[in-house]
């Protein structure tokens, strides 16, 4: 036995030393008289980066150097702990605008007015009112949106022929989507098809169940305009809350919460996976969910055909609104170039958004000037995607629509009250609570924890 | 029942002689420990002690040192009026009280078989140590299939059996911690099996040889021998199951959240949402130590009542 | 007498079958991990569950061990740091064990319970004053920030200590009069009595190691550093995880685990361990 562990440790011991001989520690940079390398930090696939980065070390041959560090995930413990590392990073990217808020006001980001202002750039005119409202803190911005996902609803052609169910008209109402879904219901067991499949009530997850409030009561959408009180006894929230509710609990036209969870239909990859598979007839998600019909992603079946279609708009709104979340990219403050940082950041979001955003079939973060511009960046995202419906998804994009941001970057009350929404919304959408109720519950609660953090 | 043996060799030899040996008694002691102890000051304790520190502050770790804020016992006070940590707390103990007692005692049974009463030993005690070991992203996404409420496995079986509304498992507020329960009794028996294995063997063979000539069966043998001479393996087994229940984290995280509502939220998951997703660290602090402080207590009680036993 | 051994022999035979029984329970989530590991990424999570691919395919083992993302290194990485965390805990934990065993010195008992107390803090809550401690010591994005605190824990410590406890003091008893010294009597007598301790302790501190997952996430930030855990993080990436390599990279994590259980539980033998001690 003695043997045995001897032989064991001095086995591993040789292959530690091997190891060890490579070196503990990372080899810090040697300061060459160089390009000022400008570090970005993001979770995207390194292969999408290449093209980025190419163009900018060509455009700044010489100068800087675009370095992409890849980091393991996106949530804000690694984003944090990177930023508190005391890593140099010139760039680093985040979808959450709750982080964002929080970073910004611990001093952690730059201010990126300075560099609009040099650029003769208005933030409000190149990404819109509704980005330019939620990324505004006190008078400076802190990120910029390298994306604006607005979100859309996938549809499989097939079986709405099959189930004669017209295709959704450009327009289209939360009444129709929801008769539509009743029709393409069929089936029992674990072979039913439902009509449709959307993320209600995963605890951080989409939250579709306030779209309705969303699109009728704007940014910030359970704030009050005066952000001292919460407004979730408007009569849009309950409109929003109790018409999903029906469709989930009533009509169960919609995926129930206890399989898509199981199932995974709220990752991305198996929403739409489920989509052309015949799970579901229909798939609210963003643009991008069109890259998850790329052949890496798995073999579309063939004849499979997936439309596009404008998020439903509720009655009493005459024309399409459309939730959207920005993905963003800003500049920490021990940056090591802001300059080199500011010049990375521009390239990729508004110069050649192509490069980056539409790498990863995303809508980019600014507004498009002109039709043809739309349109020929649409071209691109949905070229070589096997399935999709290309002429009708331009179609549909370029159908005007007012774009309403779910970013929420107030900042008082919003851990707790979020931390209530997904509890209380797991209840009601697993039948333990009623709609009711749980509005009430986040009104008197909500306005609590507002309260609370504004006598800090 | 241990003798002192050193005091008692001491005495005989006289008072100097005790002092003596005494001394040399703790050098000894101190030469032993000096390493481990050493390591664990610097890698357990003082970051146990910076945390007690941290429970009086408000501090989002990515502002650096300077963005630490002294607030006090604010942190402590919310502590009591906080719902979801009471659920959290009471969840927790729950959890606790439910999965020791059923857990130790089937580690017993299968450990006392799984010693000698089967073929094929080694491949079996490895399977029942697999679900420790697996991957939780693998073992959250098989339970969690399982467990779907509609046309699952489990529930598939049940209605089969006549029971015509089987429990919603992870989808029900009244169920979800009996789910998160049961995965945690299915993961900890390995662990448990292999310190019952540890302890049986040493146990003197002789003691059941004589008990079966006298004629013992199975269970005679199992409850007057094995069981009294793991007195020592069984308070580390106790005391272990229930310090590592009251750990309970990845299978919450991943399979609930702590939902719906607050139904499985446990103390370690709200510590960490409440750290790393609002970036609160100090209250999350300040719930670490009153979960320290409790056990803490619990252990010093437990430690009073045993040197009575001795 | 044969008609006993038959009997024995017997109820074995059917002990072994219910067991196996019991432990196909054990052994699902590592069917479908291994399933999973063998199908294209589209059948993954395919409802019912398919145990057996409809297609198999190697492409995600071939993905894990030929892609950018460096398995092999991470393997390596995870294996420096495991068997040293477990040699350094062994030692450690077994001479403080010894001496809360064995040896009589003052403030034992409440150090002790110091000890075990302080097992209960959750390891999350020592990420974040870790991580300060490690950069101010620059051990920050080393592997000395997985192995340190691994090597001194007070869990080791607690188990051998009960372990140690179980040796009869007549033995020691025995080697004082002759005249030994403790550290003698702690390697000629209770080391060899308590391998079985120690091979629990090894499989325990070697598993705890290999899968830890949140502290190479938080003291780490280089990917040629990464242990497994981290590193499967790096098949993942905003658009899209790759589960089946994610599944195949875990089997091929398990086989060490399986390596070191399989030689270290051959000490659990029922034996002749306590045989040779007559009063």
């Amino acid at each position: 036995m003695r043997t045995k562990i001897a032989i064991f440790a001095m086995a591993m011991l040789l292959t530690s030393a091997i190891v060890f001989a490579g070196g503990s520690a990372e080899k810090s940079s040697t300061a060459t008289a160089g390009p000022e390398k400008v570090y970005w930090y993001a979770w995207t696939a390194p292969a999408n980066m290449v093209d980025l980065i190419a163009a900018f070390n060509k455009k700044y041959a010489g100068k800087y150097e675009l370095v992409y560090q890849k980091m393991a995930d996106a949530a804000t413990l690694t984003i944090n702990t990177a930023l508190a590392s005391g890593a140099p990073i010139s760039v680093m990217t985040q979808a959450s605008a709750f982080d964002l808020r929080e970073r910004a006001d611990s001093g952690v980001f730059l201010g990126l007015k300075q560099f609009f202002d040099k650029a003769g750039l208005d933030y409000a005119t190149v990404f819109g009112k509704s980005v330019e409202e939620t990324m505004n803190f006190n008078g400076d911005y802190y990120a910029v949106p390298y994306a604006n996902n607005i979100n859309m609803v996938f549809f499989n052609e097939k079986m709405f022929d099959a189930a004669g169910v017209p295709y959704p008209q450009p327009h289209w109402t939360w009444s129709d989507f929801r008769a539509a879904a009743k029709k393409l219901t069929h089936g029992t067991g674990a072979n039913k098809v439902y009509g449709a499949m959307l993320d209600v009530a995963a605890p951080n997850g989409d939250e579709y169940w306030a779209t309705i409030a969303q699109q009728k009561l704007g940014s910030f959408w359970y704030y009050n305009s005066d952000f001292k009180t919460t407004r979730f006894d408007a009569p849009a929230m309950k409109e929003s809350l109790q018409f999903f509710y029906d469709m989930f609990m009533v009509d169960r036209s919609a995926v129930p919460l206890s399989q898509y969870t199981a199932l995974k239909y709220n990752n991305d990859t198996n929403g739409m996976k489920g989509l052309y598979s015949g799970r579901y007839a229909m798939w609210v998600a963003p643009v991008y969910g069109s890259l998850y019909l790329m052949k890496s992603y798995g073999e579309v079946p063939e004849g499979t055909r997936i439309g596009l279609a404008n998020l439903p708009r509720p009655d009493g709104l005459s024309q399409s609104v459309s939730t959207t979340y920005s993905s963003q990219a800003s500049i920490p403050k021990n940056t090591p170039d802001k300059e080199g940082a500011w010049a990375a950041i521009k390239m990729a979001t508004i110069d050649n958004a192509e490069l980056y955003a539409g790498q990863k079939a995303m809508n980019p973060g600014y507004q498009f000037s002109t039709n043809a511009a739309a349109d020929a960046f649409y071209k691109l995202i949905f070229n070589d995607k096997p399935g999709l419906d290309v002429s009708e998804a331009l179609k549909v994009m370029l159908l005007p629509r007012e774009l309403i941001s779910k970013d929420n970057t107030h900042i008082q009350g919003q851990a707790k009250i979020n931390e209530l929404i997904n509890s209380d919304m797991t209840l009601v959408f697993n039948g333990e609570m009623s709609v009711d109720a749980a509005l009430k519950d986040l009104k008197t609660k909500g306005d609590q924890y507002i309260a609370a953090d504004m006598n800090k | 029942m241990r003798l002192n043996s050193a005091a008692a060799v001491a005495a005989r030899k006289g008072p100097r002689r005790a002092t003596h040996l005494r001394r040399y008694e703790n050098l000894t002691a101190f030469a032993f420990l000096a390493l481990n102890f050493i390591g664990y000051l610097l890698f357990k304790l003082i970051p146990i002690l910076l945390a007690l520190i941290l429970s009086f502050t408000k501090w989002n770790f990515v502002s650096g040192i300077s963005g630490v804020k002294l607030i006090g016992l604010e942190n402590y006070a919310r502590l009591f009026s906080d719902p979801v940590f009471i659920t959290s707390f009471i969840n927790t103990i729950v959890y606790a009280i439910a999965l020791v007692p059923v857990s130790i005692f089937l580690a017993l049974v299968l450990g006392v078989v799984l010693n000698e009463y089967v073929f094929g030993k080694g491949l079996l005690r490895l399977a029942f140590y697999l679900p420790y070991i697996s991957s939780m992203v693998a073992v959250s996404i098989v339970w969690m299939v399982l467990f779907i409420p509609a046309y699952g496995p489990i529930n598939t079986f049940l209605t089969n059996i006549g029971i015509s509304h089987p429990p919603r498992w992870l989808n029900g507020s009244n169920s979800s911690l009996i789910s998160i329960i049961i995965v945690g009794v299915w993961q900890s028996l390995g662990y448990n099996i292999i310190i019952v294995l540890a302890g049986l063997q040493g146990i003197d063979r002789s003691l059941y040889e004589s008990a079966e000539i006298d004629g013992a069966n199975v269970i005679r043998k199992f409850f007057s021998i094995t069981i009294p001479s793991l007195s020592n393996t069984m308070f580390f087994l106790v005391m272990i199951s229930f310090i590592r229940s009251f750990q309970v984290f990845t299978s919450v995280q991943v399979m609930t959240q702590g939902g719906p509502g607050n139904s499985s939220s446990v103390l370690v998951y709200y510590i960490y949402i409440t750290a790393f997703e609002q970036s609160d660290i100090g209250y999350a602090s300040a719930m670490s130590w009153v979960l320290f402080l409790l056990v803490f207590i619990f252990a010093i009680v437990r430690n009073a009542t045993r040197s009575n036993q001795n | 007498m044969m008609g006993y051994m038959r009997k024995k022999l017997i109820s074995k035979i059917v002990l072994t079958i219910l067991m196996v029984a019991l432990s196909i329970t054990m052994l699902i989530p590592f069917a479908w991990m291994l399933s999973a590991s063998f199908k294209p990424e589209n059948q993954i999570f395919d409802v019912p569950v398919s145990w057996f691919p409809k297609t198999p395919i190697f492409k995600n083992y071939v993905a894990v061990w030929n892609s950018t993302v460096p398995f092999y290194i991470f393997f390596l990485n995870s294996i420096k740091v495991s068997t040293l965390c477990v040699i350094g805990e062994v030692v450690t934990s077994a001479l403080a064990a010894y001496a809360f065993a064995k040896i009589e010195f003052r403030a034992k008992e409440f150090i002790f319970w110091v000890y075990v107390a302080t097992l209960v803090f959750p390891l999350q809550m020592m990420l974040i004053p870790r991580f300060v401690l490690f950069r101010l010591t620059h051990l920050y994005n080393t592997h000395w920030a997985l192995i340190l605190p691994g090597m001194f824990t007070a869990f080791g410590t607690f188990m051998l200590r009960q372990f140690f406890q179980t040796i009869p003091d007549e033995l020691s008893q025995a080697a004082k009069i002759d005249g030994a010294h403790h550290f003698m009597i702690f390697r000629k007598i209770i080391i060899p009595l308590a391998l079985p301790a120690f091979s629990a302790l090894i499989i325990f501190q070697f598993v705890t190691s290999w899968n830890d997952y949140v502290s190479p996430l938080v003291y780490l930030r280089s990917e040629s550093l990464a242990t497994i855990p981290l590193g499967l993080k790096f098949f993942q990436d905003e658009n899209s995880v790759s589960y089946g390599a994610v599944m195949a990279a875990s089997v091929c994590s398990l086989i060490p685990i399986f390596a070191v259980f399989l030689a270290f539980q051959r000490q659990f033998v029922a034996g002749i361990a306590m045989s040779g001690i007559k009063q």
